[in-house]
């Protein structure tokens, strides 16, 4: 090899991917070993490039330098390492497609017990199912701990692959119940439901993932899981309400009910209010009201209508009939009246309406 | 899927937490302001202290509805005197403007306590004490949150009120704190300034002890 004949990086590539496998392990792209006597400096130029070739493929494709070090220096190897923390989880499918013929069969399991280790979950199913692999342990082990690392993604992915996981069940794991991981999942997020916030937190994540995925059955599921009594005790059922409202799920009129009631309808006046007055329940309306701001408010208004009305009469002038809360900062309170094609003029202060904001309230 | 995504993701799903409870705490105002009967008509600030916003309300409803009353003639205010030479600066700013504008607003809420008590809702007593919880959320804005500016006028036209109704025959108990509080916050630059904020609480309660309801 001259100096002045670089070899291109394709070529490279090549070499450490498709070294003839007729040649000794001690004679892998690697690792130079076993050089005949006088060529020792050649195998160490031999042995820098091909480090460096596998330093540049490292970052420019982590699955093949992955492989490269799982095929000649094994899951013990320190490239093996480094190299298993660059993937990313498209690279982890590559490795399980189409690198996975240049792996070599003793490893298979190591890297697929390692990836599960990792949270690739999604891709180590995809995997076994689609590749048809009969390991039974395997197989239970990754959807266990997918299911209890991961409720919300491994419910989406369960629901969402539920045909492909039944008919592979049926065909590769003959001694499994083809429903399984689905009815497994569903006990788990069964069990997110009264646990801690942050697996409580599973249930929206699980909520809005069968969303994004349009899957009807997995919101079916995932409704006959939250029942109004199961909804009574969870701890996030008003954030849950809030992802349904902005969503516009009818779903959270179920919700709603679990938040009418007795026990917990003080907890969320204002969510139960909307709902109580959606339903037009006058009777709840008035008992909801005891605990919200809205009433203080109301009570405002009416104050504020029974003044004017009492003025008006007494005096003989048409005042404004109706109120609302909320005004200009800084004003307090200010008076408009309502006239034929003068929605917002000020009465009695002589103001045009651009005036008024100056003029407003008793404070300005 | 990889763990430093997966951890990303729960902090995504931390912060969107948050900002429903966020959205929850807006809710009860997003409530008032969507319901049907809170509609066009008499607009009144939402406040954090509700029990302060509750007491002040009536006085505030007949101050407001004073307004037409006095554009109508029902009502009739003094004149202000005029504001002598050297008087028109207070801590640097004009003011004959705004004393203008509060002579008239002095006479407004005189209407508003004598209308109040002529229509029977309320009891005198309980006007001097909206009034007295409105003057409290006055000084409370404009000294402790600053969130409306100081105007020695409108200062000088509460402390007249207050000082009218802590005399007489039946001294008012409820403004004597508020109007000590008033007198505890309020300083002068130059003794020229206090001679012309005194000049205007002066004008002020002569107004305020002149306006009349004509019916």
């Amino acid at each position: 090899m001259a100096d002045d004949d670089p070899i291109a990086p394709s070529e490279l590539e090549y070499v450490l991917l498709h070294f003839p496998d007729c040649l000794p392990s001690s004679a892998s792209p690697l690792w130079v070993h076993e050089i005949d006597e006088g060529q020792e400096a050649e195998g160490d130029k031999l042995q820098g490039i091909l480090s460096h070739a596998w330093e540049e493929l490292l970052y420019t494709n982590p699955a093949k330098a992955f492989v490269v070090a799982a095929r000649y220096g094994g899951p013990e190897s320190n490239r093996y390492e480094r190299a298993i923390e660059q993937l990313a989880p498209e690279d982890v499918s590559e490795i399980f497609g189409a690198q996975w013929r240049n792996i070599p069969g003793e490893h298979y399991q190591m890297i697929i017990i390692e990836m599960e280790q990792r949270g690739y979950y999604e891709e180590v199913l995809d995997f076994v199912i689609g590749h048809g692999r009969r390991e039974r342990e395997s197989f239970e082990l990754t959807v266990d701990e997918f299911i209890q690392e991961s409720p919300a993604e491994a419910f989406a992915y369960i629901s969402q692959h539920r045909e492909k996981i039944f008919a592979y069940i049926e065909k590769y794991q003959e001694n499994l119940n083809k429903n399984m991981a689905i009815c497994r999942v569903i006990t788990r997020l069964k069990e997110c439901l009264n646990g801690t916030e942050q697996e409580a937190a599973e249930i929206l994540k699980a909520y809005e993932r069968i969303d994004e995925l349009h899957d009807d059955r997995g919101e079916s599921d995932l409704k006959d899981i939250l029942t109004e009594d199961a909804l009574r005790a969870f701890p996030l059922r008003a954030e849950l309400y809030q992802l349904c409202l902005e969503r516009n799920d009818s779903f959270y009129w179920d919700i709603g009910r679990a938040m009418l009631c007795d026990d917990t309808m003080g907890e969320f006046p204002d969510e139960a209010r909307v709902l109580a007055y959606e339903a037009g329940e006058e009777e709840l309306l008035e008992q909801i009201e005891g605990g919200s701001l809205v009433p203080a408010y109301q009570s405002l208004v009416r104050e504020a209508k029974e003044i004017t009305r009492l003025v008006s009469r007494q005096y003989g002038i048409d005042l404004p009939k109706r109120v609302e809360v909320g005004g200009p900062t800084g004003s307090y309170a200010s008076i408009k009246t309502r006239s034929a094609g003068s929605p917002n003029a000020t009465e009695g202060k002589g103001n045009t309406p651009q005036e008024e904001t100056a003029n407003n309230g008793p404070g300005a | 899927m990889a763990l430093e995504l997966r951890v990303e993701q729960k902090l995504k799903l931390n912060q969107r937490l948050e900002q429903r409870l966020e959205q929850k705490q807006q809710l009860q105002l997003k409530l008032a302001q969507t319901l049907p009967e809170f509609a066009e008509g008499i607009n009144f600030e939402d406040d954090d202290n509700l029990p302060l916003l509750q007491r002040s309300f009536p006085f505030m409803m007949y101050h407001e509805v004073s307004h037409p009353l006095h554009s109508k003639g029902i009502v009739t205010i003094p004149s202000p005197p005029p504001l002598p030479e050297g008087y028109h600066l207070i801590d640097g700013k004009p003011i004959p403007r705004t004393y203008l504008h509060h002579a008239t607003e002095v006479g407004i809420d005189r209407s508003a306590y004598l209308v109040g008590t002529r229509n029977g809702l309320y009891t005198a007593e309980t006007l001097v004490e909206s009034y007295a919880a409105f003057v409290e959320r006055v000084v409370r804005d404009t000294f402790e949150t600053r969130r409306i500016p100081l105007e020695h006028p409108f200062v000088a036209r509460l402390q007249a009120e207050l000082e009218v109704h802590t005399e007489g025959a039946n001294p008012s108990a409820e403004v004597v704190p508020v109007l000590d509080e008033l007198n505890r916050r309020l300083s002068f630059p130059t003794p020229k300034d206090k001679e012309a904020y005194r000049f205007m609480v002066r004008a002020y309660r002569d107004i305020y002890q002149g306006t009349a309801l004509s019916k």
